[in-house]
Parts: C-alpha cells; sequence; structure tokens
C-alpha cells in the first residue's frame, strides 16, 4: 500500500462533457511520503489532473471523467458512496495565488477544524501552533496571531496557507505552483518547508521550475498535451530520461 | 495636391512625428476629436454635479425664510393668547387618550360578562324602525278590530307579518348598524335576535310603546358593572371645568390670532406694493408703466380698509382671567379621576385585556398627573409680551408635535409626527425587506444553478420597474383588504397590533415599500457578494467546507461592508419614498402611540415625503407653509445625503 498512496488508472477527463479530452488516459501510482512532482509546458493539463486528485473540478458544470479510475488509499474516489467533502478534508490544496481568508492569522489555520465542529478553544490553541510550527511561521506571527492575515507578506501568506491546509492533517497535499508568485528567498523556505513536510504528508506538486522539481522532489512526471510522457524517480529524469521529448523540455530545447 | 517628390521628402523627415495632430478652431479654441468626446462627457459629469448644487441652492433658499416667519407666527399666537390654550389642551389630550382606555376596558368587561344581552337594545331598536316604516298600516288594521277572537288571530299573523319583514332585513346589514353603536360585537347571537324580536312584537301590539324589559336593559347591566361603572362616571365629567375655560380661550383668542395674523399679511402686501411703485417711478424710461403704478396704488386703496383695529388689551385680560381658574379645574379633574382610578383598583375585573387596559391606564394616570403639574406651572409664569427667539421656533419646528395646516385657525408645523411616521414606516419596511433581499441575495449568488438565477436575478430586479403608482393602487385596492382580514382571523391575535384598526397603516406601508427596497439591496448586496474573490470560496471548499458553511463563514463576511451599504441605500430609497407612502400611509399626522408597543404598526401615520406631495399643491408659493413644506424636503434632502455618503465612505474602506 505504501507506494501506492494514489492510483490512477486510463484517466481521462474532459472540460465539455466528453467532446474533447484535456487528460488522455493517464496511469500513475504515487507513492506515499513522497514528493512527487508534475513537470510540462503549459497547457498539458497538470493543474486539471492536480484539480482531479480533490475532485475540485466538480465544481464545474460541464467536467467530466471520461474514463478511468482514482483510487486514493484504495478507495475509488468516484464510487456513488463518497462525498467530495469529505474526500477534501483528506486531500488538501494549496493554490498558486496565495488565498488567506480576509480574517485574522488565527482564524484562518483554526477554519479546517471549526468546520469540522470543533470548538473546544484548547484543542483549537494547540492546533494552530502546531501548523504554525510545522509551516515554520510560528515564531514570525506568534505575537500577532489575532491580526489579519492579508497583513503578512507574500511568503508568510504562502506558508499560512500551507498552515491551514496541514491544520487539519490530510493524508495527502496537492500543491499547484506554490512559489510561482514568490521571490527567491520566500520559495526557499517554502521549499525548505516542503521537505519537512514529506516525512509526515504525501505531496503531489506541480512546478514550471526544473530546479525545484530536481532539488525538492522525490519522483518527476513529466505530461505533454495531457499524457504521460515519462515518470520515473527525479533523477532519473533529469540524469537519464528515457524519451527524447523529456530531454528537451528540461534541458530548455523545447518547441 | 503635391507633387511626387515633396511626398518623398515629408515622407522621409516626417515619419515619426511628435507633433499635435490639427484640429478645427473654434471660437479660439484648437479643438480636435479627442479633446470634443472628453469635453462631451466631462461637461455631462459636471451638469450632474452642477444640477445637485443648484438643487441645494433651491431648497436652502425656499426653506430659509420658514424659521423667521415661524417665529413670527408663534409670537402672534402668544400675544393673542392660543399659547396659553395650548398648554391646557396637552392635559385633555392627555385625559382623552387615558380615558379611551379606561372605557375600552369597561366596554370589553361589559362584553365579556353580559355578552349578547347587551346587543338586545341595539338590534331591538332596528327592528323597532322597520314595525314603524313598513308596518304602520298594516298594524293599524290589526289594532282597530276590538272583536276578541278576532284580535287574538290578528295579533298572531301580525306577530308572522313582523318575522317576515325583519327577516328581509340581513343579518349582516344589521350587524354593521349595531357595530357603529358597540363596536366590539362581532357576532349576533341567535338567542338575542329571538329576544329582540319578541320585545319589537310587544311594541307593535301595544300601540308602539317600548318595553319595560328593554329600557332597564342598560341600567341593569350598568347596575351590576358596580365599582367599574362608577369608576367610569366618575372619570366621564372630571374633565368639563378644564374644557370649558380652554374652549373660551381657544374661541377668542383664535378670532384675535386671526385678526393680527391677517393685519400683518395685509401690511406686507401694501408694503411691497408701495416698494414696487417707488423703483417704477424713480425709473424714468418706463412711461408706459404708469397704468401699472395706477393699478397697484388702486390694490393699496383696497387693502387698506382690511386692516382693523384690535384691542389685544382686552382680550388678553380675558385670557388672563381664564387663566385664573386654572388650577382649580386642573385640581379638580385630576382630583376626580383619582376617585374613578382608585374605584377601579378596587372593581372586580375578569378580562386579561381589560386587566392589562387598567395597568397601562394607571401608568398614564400618573404621567397625567405629571402634564398637568407642568402645564400649570407654565401657565402660572405664562407671560403674553414674552419674546419668541429665533431658538424657539427652531425647536418648535424639529421638536413641534403637531402638524395642522389648511384651517384658520394657527397652523403648526411640527416636524416630529411626519419624522415618526417616515422612520417607522422605513423600519418596518426594512424588518422585512433586509431578511428577504439578502436571504434571496445569497441563495441567487451562492446556491442557485445557473438556470434558476437566470430567472430570479432578472425577475427581483424587474420589481423596480413597477412604477410606485400602480403598487401603491395595488396596496389600497389588494393588500390592505387582505391584510385588514388576515389581521383579524383568530389565529393570529397572538401578532402585535392585530386585529388592525385603521385600514391605511404602518404594517401596509412597510410591506409596500420592503417590495420595493428588495431590488436595491438584492442587486447591490449580490454585487457585493460576487466581489468576494473566487479564491476564498475555492480555498474554503478545498479545505472540506461545504457550499452553506463556506457562504456564510467566508462569503458573507467578506462582503458584510458592502452588505451594510446595501441595507442603508435601501434605507434612504424607502425612506424618501413618495407616491406609495402616500396612498397607503393613512396620512394621519400625529406622533404614533409608542405606547401600545409592537402595536404601533396598525396606526395610520404620515410621512416627510407624503406631506408635501399632498399639501404642495395647495399653498400659494412664498407663504409660509410653502416654506415649511420646503424645510421638510430639505431635512428629507439631508438625511439622504447623509445615509448616502456614509454608504460612499463604508464602500470606499471596503475597496481598499
Ligand atoms: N475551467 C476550464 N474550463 C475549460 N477549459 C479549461 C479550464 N481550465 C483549463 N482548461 C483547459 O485545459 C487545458 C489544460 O489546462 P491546465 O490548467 O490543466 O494546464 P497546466 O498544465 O496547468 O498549464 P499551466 O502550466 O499554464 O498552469 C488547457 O488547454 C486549458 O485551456
Ligand atoms: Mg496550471
Amino acid at each position: 500500500m505504501n507506494s501506492k498512496l494514489i492510483q490512477l488508472e486510463d484517466l481521462g477527463f474532459s472540460y465539455d462533457l466528453g467532446k474533447t479530452e484535456t487528460i488522455k488516459g493517464v496511469t500513475l501510482d504515487i507513492p506515499a511520503n513522497q514528493v512527487t512532482a508534475f513537470i510540462g509546458p503549459s497547457g498539458c493539463g497538470k493543474s486539471t489532473l492536480l484539480r482531479c486528485l480533490n475532485r475540485m473540478n466538480d465544481l464545474i458544470d460541464t467536467a467530466k471523467i471520461t474514463r478511468g479510475t482514482i483510487k486514493i488509499l484504495g478507495q475509488d474516489i468516484h464510487a456513488s458512496d463518497v462525498d467530495s467533502i469529505e474526500l477534501r478534508k483528506h486531500v488538501g490544496m494549496v493554490f498558486q495565488k496565495y488565498n488567506p481568508f480576509p480574517k485574522s492569522i488565527y482564524d484562518n489555520v483554526a477554519y479546517g477544524l471549526r468546520i469540522q465542529g470543533e470548538k473546544n478553544k484548547s484543542t483549537l490553541d494547540e492546533a494552530v501552533e502546531r501548523s504554525l510550527r510545522g509551516s515554520a511561521l510560528w515564531d514570525e506571527v506568534k505575537d500577532r496571531l489575532k491580526t489579519s492575515a492579508l497583513g503578512l507578506s507574500g511568503g508568510q501568506q504562502q506558508r499560512l496557507c500551507i498552515a491551514r491546509t496541514i491544520a487539519v492533517q490530510p493524508k495527502v497535499i496537492l500543491m499547484d505552483e506554490p512559489c510561482s508568485a514568490l521571490d527567491p528567498i520566500a520559495t526557499a523556505k517554502v521549499e525548505e518547508l516542503i521537505t519537512e513536510l514529506r516525512k509526515e504528508y504525501t505531496i503531489v506538486i506541480v512546478t514550471h521550475s526544473m530546479q525545484q522539481a530536481s532539488r525538492i522532489s522525490d519522483r518527476t512526471a513529466f505530461f505533454y498535451l495531457g499524457e504521460v510522457v515519462e515518470y520515473n524517480t527525479t533523477e532519473t529524469i533529469f540524469q537519464n530520461p528515457s524519451q527524447q521529448q523529456t530531454e528537451d523540455y528540461i534541458s530548455g530545447r523545447f518547441g | 495636391m503635391k507633387n511626387k517628390s515633396d511626398l518623398a521628402e515629408s515622407d522621409s523627415t516626417e515619419e515619426v512625428s511628435f507633433k499635435r495632430k490639427r484640429g478645427f478652431r473654434l471660437m479660439g479654441l484648437n479643438l480636435n476629436a479627442d479633446g470634443a468626446v472628453k469635453g462631451f462627457f466631462g461637461g455631462n459629469a459636471y451638469l450632474a454635479i452642477l444640477f445637485l448644487l443648484f438643487i441645494c441652492i433651491f431648497l436652502f433658499k425656499s426653506a430659509i425664510g420658514f424659521i423667521p416667519g415661524y417665529r413670527t407666527e408663534l409670537a402672534e399666537a402668544r400675544i393673542s393668547g392660543i399659547e396659553a390654550a395650548n398648554h391646557i389642551n396637552y392635559q385633555l389630550v392627555g385625559y382623552d387618550a387615558l380615558y379611551t382606555k379606561i372605557n375600552q376596558a369597561f366596554i370589553n368587561e361589559r362584553r365579556d360578562r353580559f355578552g349578547d344581552l347587551e346587543t338586545v337594545v341595539p338590534i331591538y331598536e332596528e327592528l323597532e324602525s322597520i314595525v314603524d316604516d313598513k308596518l304602520e298600516d298594516e298594524v293599524d288594521e290589526y289594532t282597530e278590530l276590538d272583536d276578541g277572537d278576532k284580535k287574538e288571530a290578528s295579533a298572531l299573523a301580525l306577530k308572522e307579518s313582523i318575522k317576515n319583514a325583519s327577516a328581509k332585513l340581513s343579518r349582516e346589514a344589521l350587524l354593521k348598524k349595531i357595530k357603529a353603536r358597540l363596536p366590539e360585537t362581532d357576532t349576533i347571537s341567535d338567542e338575542a335576535y329571538a329576544r329582540a324580536l319578541i320585545y319589537a312584537e310587544q311594541y307593535a301590539l301595544n300601540d308602539y310603546e317600548t318595553p319595560d324589559e328593554i329600557s332597564r336593559i342598560p341600567a341593569m347591566i350598568n347596575e351590576q358593572m358596580g365599582g367599574f361603572y362608577k369608576a367610569v362616571e366618575a372619570i366621564k365629567h372630571s374633565d368639563d371645568d378644564l374644557r370649558q375655560i380652554y374652549a373660551s380661550i381657544e374661541k377668542k383668542s383664535q378670532v384675535t390670532y386671526r385678526t393680527i395674523s391677517n393685519n400683518r399679511k395685509n401690511q406686507e402686501s401694501i408694503d411691497e406694493l408701495s416698494k414696487n411703485i417707488e423703483s417704477l417711478d424713480t425709473d424714468p424710461s418706463n412711461k408706459r408703466d404708469s397704468t401699472r403704478s395706477a393699478a397697484m396704488t388702486k390694490r393699496i386703496a383696497e387693502l387698506k380698509p382690511k386692516i382693523v383695529d384690535i384691542d389685544t388689551a382686552e382680550n388678553i385680560k380675558f385670557v388672563y382671567n381664564e387663566i385664573s381658574k386654572h388650577d382649580a379645574a386642573a385640581d379638580k379633574m385630576i382630583s376626580e379621576f383619582q376617585v374613578g382610578v382608585d374605584l377601579l383598583a378596587k372593581a372586580e375585573v375578569k378580562t386579561e385585556k381589560s386587566e392589562i387596559l387598567i395597568k397601562e391606564s394607571s401608568r398614564l394616570f400618573d404621567e397625567l398627573k405629571e402634564i398637568s403639574n407642568e402645564r400649570k406651572s407654565l401657565l402660572a409664569e405664562w407671560n403674553h409680551e414674552k419674546p419668541v427667539t429665533l431658538w424657539n421656533s427652531v425647536t418648535a419646528f424639529f421638536f413641534g408635535a403637531d402638524w395642522k395646516t389648511g384651517s384658520d385657525r394657527q397652523n403648526l408645523y411640527g416636524l416630529m409626527p411626519l419624522f415618526t411616521g417616515s422612520l417607522l414606516i422605513s423600519l418596518v419596511a426594512m424588518l422585512f425587506a433586509v431578511p428577504l433581499a439578502i436571504g434571496a441575495a445569497i441563495y441567487v449568488n451562492q446556491f442557485a444553478t445557473k438556470r434558476e438565477a437566470g430567472f430570479l436575478k432578472p425577475g427581483i430586479e424587474f420589481i423596480q420597474a413597477i412604477p410606485s403608482v400602480v403598487l401603491g393602487l395595488f396596496g389600497v385596492l389588494v393588500v390592505a383588504g387582505l391584510l385588514q382580514g388576515l389581521s383579524e382571523c383568530g389565529w393570529l391575535s397572538w401578532v402585535p397590533g392585530f386585529p388592525i384598526q385603521d385600514r391605511l397603516n404602518v404594517l401596509l406601508a412597510g410591506i409596500l415599500l420592503a417590495f420595493m427596497a428588495c431590488p436595491t439591496i438584492f442587486t447591490l448586496a449580490e454585487d457585493a457578494l460576487n466581489n468576494v474573490p473566487k479564491a476564498y470560496t475555492e480555498a474554503s471548499l478545498a479545505m472540506g467546507a461545504n457550499k452553506l458553511q463556506t457562504a456564510l463563514k467566508i462569503v458573507v463576511p467578506a462582503s458584510l461592508s458592502g452588505i451594510v451599504a446595501a441595507i442603508m441605500l435601501g434605507f434612504g430609497r424607502v425612506i424618501g419614498e413618495t407616491m406609495v407612502v402616500l396612498l397607503v400611509a393613512g396620512n394621519k399626522a400625529r406622533i404614533p402611540d409608542l405606547s401600545n408597543g409592537i402595536g404601533v404598526i396598525g396606526e395610520s401615520v404620515h410621512t416627510m415625503t407624503g406631506i408635501i406631495a399632498q399639501e404642495y399643491g395647495e399653498v400659494e408659493p412664498g407663504v409660509l407653509h410653502w416654506k415649511a413644506l420646503f424645510m421638510v424636503g430639505l431635512v428629507l434632502f439631508l438625511i439622504s445625503l447623509s445615509i448616502n455618503s456614509v454608504c460612499q465612505r463604508v464602500i470606499a474602506k471596503r475597496s481598499k
């Protein structure tokens, strides 16, 4: 089980009720407690696939799974008795543009627990501290927990979003280009954090930065036009890719 | 025409030119298309501002003369003694309110204890009139016969024909007639009817003599009501002396006031005419206006005899003389009332409603005592020569409790009844509109499918397109009746204010205005909700929140300031609405009686907008009444302006 936390089997996905497929038969096994990177040219469907994993695409009326299955922890997430809301409690997501709620830092982190009905103050306090420590933000914000989250710097806000996600202790964290809106120093901090989080969580990250992928990920999948071209350990992909396309892309020779 | 070499040259040198393009020149201005478009839009924008300024100036200019003008009228009212009469009247108004309550309690209690019995009398009286009208001939015929057997037989026939005739009078018509006398009556029981019928037959058979029982019923009831009846009797006439003093001061001082006031107005016209003549005379270029100046001179001659001498000294002596009797009369009223109140405290009260009324009236009695004492001391130091200050005039307008115009008595321009009326209606309207419109906005924005939103949104927004006069008429003709019918349903009697006494009332106006305010609040609130970044919603959903949690915990709080602004703008719309309130608020300029609690929503009120629309057409431009209406308009304008500017600040703060 450990090696196959998420299993995609011939997954097809369409934004227009099946007329055209954006994801065309992807088969992947994502192992637990590792960082898996999705790379590939713009528009190849990385974000789309990521959003399939927590069923965020359900919010789009015309979105449709055309074929295949996604299993997380052995359960088909599209089975009729699966509630997407319950699923999302275990599959958290961090977005490209940091988006903390216009609330206090504390309320942001406590949000996930509160909507699950947690009211006990000391439990919440504990969870907030744990999550903020876990996202390496505690020391910077511990004196201003009640101030607005929007007053933090961009990098801090993104780490707050990560803290908010890990507060509910999900199994999987999906990250869609989490550093693309950050400067190099903030990026370094978030990368460090991701490396830390790997011990407890399974992370799937979409990135456009080859360096980032090679620095932080254990495995890398290269996508092209909605298909997986190559999927292997990061080392293999970057040093010894089996496909010409992959090599072209990571060396920057891609058209 | 340029030749080729010219073209080539210009091409090479002027290929890149930073020079301003030439436009056409107009009156020294260098205009081009850009400038013209800019000027057009800019001109329109500034025109709007200019127009607003113009309205401000116009309002201020028209209203400004009111305060000194009202001061003059108040001073005239003081000199003529009306003010003294008003001091007495305050006590009488208090007395009336109190007496009404106690009397209501009495009627209620009587109805509860004797039920049908008291309806027998009015039913009988109706039947009696039928006997009088329709059966006269027949009865004559039958009573003239004197042979024993025949008489008996004909008496039977007579009874039969009375029954038939009275059956023709429908029960509903009968009930309506009786209701006018016994307002609490809601049904006519068969028993009471049968009993009244028997008495009516006796009346017919006994040569038109009212049966003794009928005349005894009221006395019997009153006797059995015991202490309660005595209390009401004690109270009933306690105000007589005071009322008489009031009437005599009022009668005399109103005449004096009218004379003084007319004299002043005539003098003012004369002064103005003289000034006009003078300016015409000193202008040498105006030969042909000699006819005009002659006409004006003639008018002055007409006006002069209208200024009549008046002996204010004699009048005021009379007023002071009457005032000297006031304290004794006021004390008498209070002490006799006290007797009644004491009796009332001891009297046996069985119904809860009466008990509540009596409890309330004991509070009102304390108030009456206070009012009486207050007015006593005010009258003691009342002095007809004390000058009226401008400030007095300002407070008399803003805090005045009466708006009374249109009679030849002293006109009163007190804003309070109108202001409270407008406020009350607006509050009731908001009470309905806010949950409705905000709820709808949240639903449409957060939960509705595209198709639902596709007809809900334009549907709600279409309400705005209904002309308010149409809505007002709909209110008067349909909703008013429905509401009254509903308020009379027994199972709704727990609603405060039900059953409604006035057909047109605060609640009705509030409901219709709520309907009108809905689209405003809905649209703005929906906008505010829509402006919440989708990233927040996404983040919340990705955390495993459901749609309801996301809507209530993220989207609504994030748009709260916008929603507040929407509510306030809705309020502004409601308080400024004219046509609907004019038609459905009932237009009674009196301060709503808040002692009824929420029941106040069943009362008729008048509004600031309504009064302007209603009275503007009837007044001559420039007179004080006209200026008073502009003052009301000014107040309204300032209220709307401040609401709007607060909203703008709220919205600006949000977008930061
Ligand atoms: N909500 C949507 N509705 C319809 N089509 C969409 C939607 N979102 C994305 N697409 C289309 O699906 C394809 C894949 O988009 P996706 O965002 O997954 O690409 P990506 O690999 O994440 O690209 P990038 O690296 O630029 O983020 C694109 O052609 C895009 O136009
Ligand atoms: Mg993407």
